[in-house]
């Protein structure tokens, strides 16, 4: 098996675990520290001061943040 | 070599005995000579036998090896558990965090919890590294509770009969999982044997995280069943 016909392991071990979260997922988190900084960037405060996170844009943020790297090392190609 | 050297220590300390007795029956060794190394073959023998019965806890290395699907499978547990409160509330669900504690050991005989492998929400902090570290023997918390005793357990700040767990806690303890509100902890089995401890903590109470519903308790104890391929018997070694 030459180089070219090797499978690409990286992509192979990436695993995908937020996937299967069920959409218009919405978050309730009492303690802010159980946030990270996406978040914390996301997070809406509720009516009853509590932070409400939308999963759905948790997800689509995380992607926005990735894409332009992915794009960058497809290039490097 | 060290299976050897087991093996070789076994077989001198099984035929000592037989050796003794030669030597007083030829006169090399008087009575009392005779007695004293018979005791010091016994205690030899006895903390051998301790030695081997209590077991071999694993390397470190190894959970560290297991962390990637454990901690996928562990999400994937999360998202099963979103998937059915989606179904029964759809408004909106509580922050829930996912761990599994091993037992760990020094020198094979100080035995306590610390947590190996952990799954968070997207856009949800991680563990903090203290948590990571920290230790729990038996009975302490709730994890502690369920690893003596083998039983599931739940635990809500606010409700009487569900906050025993909360007494057993060190000042350490108490300060780091003090915005706790609610916990679910599973023994995990293998051999007839607690090998770890699944646990889900919120910071809402029972109300919101219905860790006291049965076909939530359902879910969580099916994927506690299965982790037992990534614990081990006689648990992890101190590191």
């Amino acid at each position: 098996m030459n180089d070219s016909q090797k499978p690409d392991m990286s992509s192979l071990l990436v695993f995908e675990p937020f996937s299967h979260y069920p959409a218009g997922l919405k978050i309730r988190v009492h303690d802010a520290s159980r946030l990270d900084s996406l978040g914390r960037s996301v997070a809406r405060q509720g009516q009853d001061g509590v932070l409400v996170l939308d999963l759905d844009e948790v997800l689509a943020k995380s992607e926005e943040l990735v894409a332009p790297a992915a794009a960058g090392s497809a290039k490097t190609r | 070599m060290k299976k050897f050297l087991t093996v070789l220590f076994t077989v001198l300390l099984a035929v000592g005995w037989q050796w003794l007795n030669t030597l007083r029956g030829a006169g090399s060794l008087g009575q009392a000579t005779v007695v004293w190394l018979g005791i010091a073959l016994t205690c030899l023998l006895a903390l051998q036998q301790a030695y081997v019965v209590i077991g071999s806890p694993v390397s470190p290395d190894r959970p560290r090896r297991a962390e990637v699907i454990a901690n996928n499978y562990l999400a994937g547990l999360l998202a099963k558990y979103y998937e059915f409160m989606q179904l029964a509330s759809p408004a909106s669900q509580p922050s829930v965090r996912v761990n599994v504690m091993l037992p760990t050991s020094r020198w094979k005989l100080f035995r306590y919890l610390r947590i190996y492998y952990t799954a968070t929400l997207p856009g949800g902090a991680s563990y903090t590294n203290e948590e990571r570290v920290m230790r729990w023997r038996k009975s302490q918390g709730l994890g502690g509770w369920a690893w003596k005793h083998g039983e599931a357990g739940v635990f809500d700040a606010q409700r009487d009969g569900f906050g025993a767990a909360a007494k057993s806690l060190s000042a350490e303890q108490k300060r780091m999982v003090g915005a706790l509100k609610s916990v679910y902890s599973v023994p995990i089995w293998l051999e007839g044997v607690v090998v770890g401890v699944l646990n889900l903590d919120s910071d809402a109470g029972l109300a919101e995280t219905r860790f006291d519903d049965p076909r939530v308790q359902q879910i969580v104890k099916n994927y506690a069943d299965n982790l037992s391929a990534v614990c081990f018997v006689d648990g992890v070694r101190h590191k």
